[in-house]
């Protein structure tokens, strides 16, 4: 017998000395080992509080309390609810089964005992009780892992003080959209703070999904801190050298869609390069047409070798700057026209004009709608306002 | 993601259908494994009736490109439309891997 099972404490209560005795014995010589006794009702229920069993052989027919009373006090309390109470009946009626079974019994075990039956009745429900405990173990440890990593996970995104601090630095506004799948996702986006009230941007989506997509992501995370220092105000060699990083880093199939840019308010400019990433998209003042950017290039992390490419948008005062995930493209159904037809459907220029926290509420608000509760993939967008309204 | 695998003189075809995505690894895998066994030189995967692929897909294409290589046979990818072909040119994939229309 397995060890695990042979070490379960079995409570026997019995009224009876010889049966309690008799019980004893026959469990004793199939090998378990942890056999301890009640003489009734009463004398259970303390010693069930004082250290749980494994499982329970109860007599239905006791002074004082009787078996089904037992039985019944055991399933009031959740911490009993899946105990294994095997009761020990010379009820044949199928009446008085079913009593038993209403008062909460597992299984019946039939007076006269016979040795077998007995023993093959607690072994297989203390196995079915081991193995329940064991993958409530698991699955308790993988939630609570899976519950750490999450909050390690959001502390990578910018404190809404480090945002409050360069938006007072840089003179613009910053709002930020994250939807995060069931799984873990690989969506990361961050701020890294330069001279002269810029800023650099970046957004980050790892391939994958699950544990390995947010540990690669943490990794990237490291990188471009990393690199921030020498180059977070180049984001052409910036990208480049993130590039030849992560491919020395990341498995083959593993790679990263990434965005970076300067921000710069007082030249009216967001400098960018991009792998893979989803076209940056410029909101004008008044109502001029959007324009967007260029997200194509190769994937971070895939060829060494790559060289990024710098491009720009302009950034001039009232208007607003929009970055986002892949996945927003993929919820909204399309290349830009999806995400371009929500920026330009009547809810956001009505809302721009009563400023940007209306507009950015009103493209959130419809992203939603389309993703549904739990979104199939992390989404982020990322929406930089400058001036008057924005 | 279903695939169906047609020899022909010159290269071996393989159609994929469906969605590729991260729930795939353990096919493509198998798949590689019988690109790998089979003799013709260009291996060509036909996007055609490929209807989704996420970044995951991309992963595991790339993988099937080094494995190509890796035995000295060349991956194809042809005809790729809609939305992956979208994801193919944003990742300018034709810089890494032979892309046929």
């Amino acid at each position: 017998m397995d060890d695990a099972i042979a070490a379960c404490r079995i409570l026997v209560v019995d009224d009876t000395d010889f049966n309690r005795t008799l019980i004893g014995a026959l469990l004793g010589e199939a090998g378990f080992q942890n056999v301890v006794y009640a003489k009734d009702g009463f004398d259970a229920l303390t010693q069930i509080a004082a250290e749980a069993p494994d499982l329970l052989i109860l007599d239905i027919m006791m002074p004082g309390m009787d078996g089904f009373e037992v039985c019944r006090r055991l399933r009031a309390d959740h911490a009993y609810a899946d105990l294994p109470v095997l009761v020990q009946t010379a009820l044949s009626s199928s009446d008085d089964r079913n009593r038993a079974f209403a008062a909460g019994t597992t299984d019946l075990i039939s007076k006269p005992l016979d040795r077998t039956e007995l023993v093959a009745r607690v072994r297989i429900h203390l196995q079915n009780r081991v193995l329940i405990r064991d993958l409530q173990t698991y699955r308790a440890r993988v939630e609570g892992e899976l519950a750490m990593a999450r909050s390690m996970y959001d502390h990578l995104l910018p404190s809404p003080s480090l945002c409050a601090a360069l938006m007072d630095g840089a003179g613009v506004t910053l709002r930020s959209h994250t939807a995060l799948s069931s799984d873990l996702g690989g969506d990361l986006w961050g701020v890294l703070p330069l001279a002269g009230g810029r800023f650099g941007l970046f957004l980050l989506d790892m391939a994958g999904r699950g544990v390995s997509a947010a540990l690669n992501a943490f990794r990237m995370h490291t990188l471009i801190h990393e690199l921030a220092p020498q180059l977070g105000e180049r984001p052409g060699a910036f990208l480049s050298e993130l590039n030849e990083r992560a491919v020395c880093l990341l498995e083959l199939g593993q790679h990263a869609t990434v965005i970076y840019g300067v921000v710069d308010r007082a030249a009216e400019r967001f400098t960018y390069a991009a792998a893979a990433a989803a076209p940056p998209v410029l909101v004008p003042p008044g109502n001029a047409a959007l324009v967007f950017g260029e997200g194509a290039g190769p994937p971070v992390g895939v060829a060494a070798g790559t060289r990024y490419e710098e491009r720009s948008l302009p950034f001039p005062p009232d208007s607003a700057l929009v970055l986002h995930s892949t996945a927003v493209l993929e919820t909204l159904n399309g290349r830009s026209g999806g995400f371009a037809a929500l920026l330009r459907s009547a809810a956001v220029p009505d809302a721009l004009a009563g400023g940007g926290d209306a507009a950015f509420a009103a493209v959130t608000a419809a992203l939603a709608a389309a993703q549904g509760d739990v979104p199939l993939d992390d989404h982020t967008l990322v929406w930089i306002g400058r001036g008057g309204a924005r | 993601m279903d695939y169906g695998i047609e020899d022909k003189e010159q290269e071996t075809l393989v159609r994929l259908r469906g969605r590729l995505t991260f729930n795939d690894h353990a096919k493509l895998r198998a798949l590689i494994r019988e690109m790998l066994q089979n003799k013709a030189r260009r291996q060509v995967l036909d996007l055609s009736t490929l209807e989704f692929v996420d970044s995951a897909g991309i992963g595991m294409l790339l993988i099937a490109r080094e494995e190509m290589a890796n035995a000295d046979k060349q991956l194809v990818l042809r005809s790729a439309a809609g939305q992956v072909k979208r994801v193919l040119t944003v990742a300018q994939l034709n810089k890494i891997v032979t892309i046929e229309d």
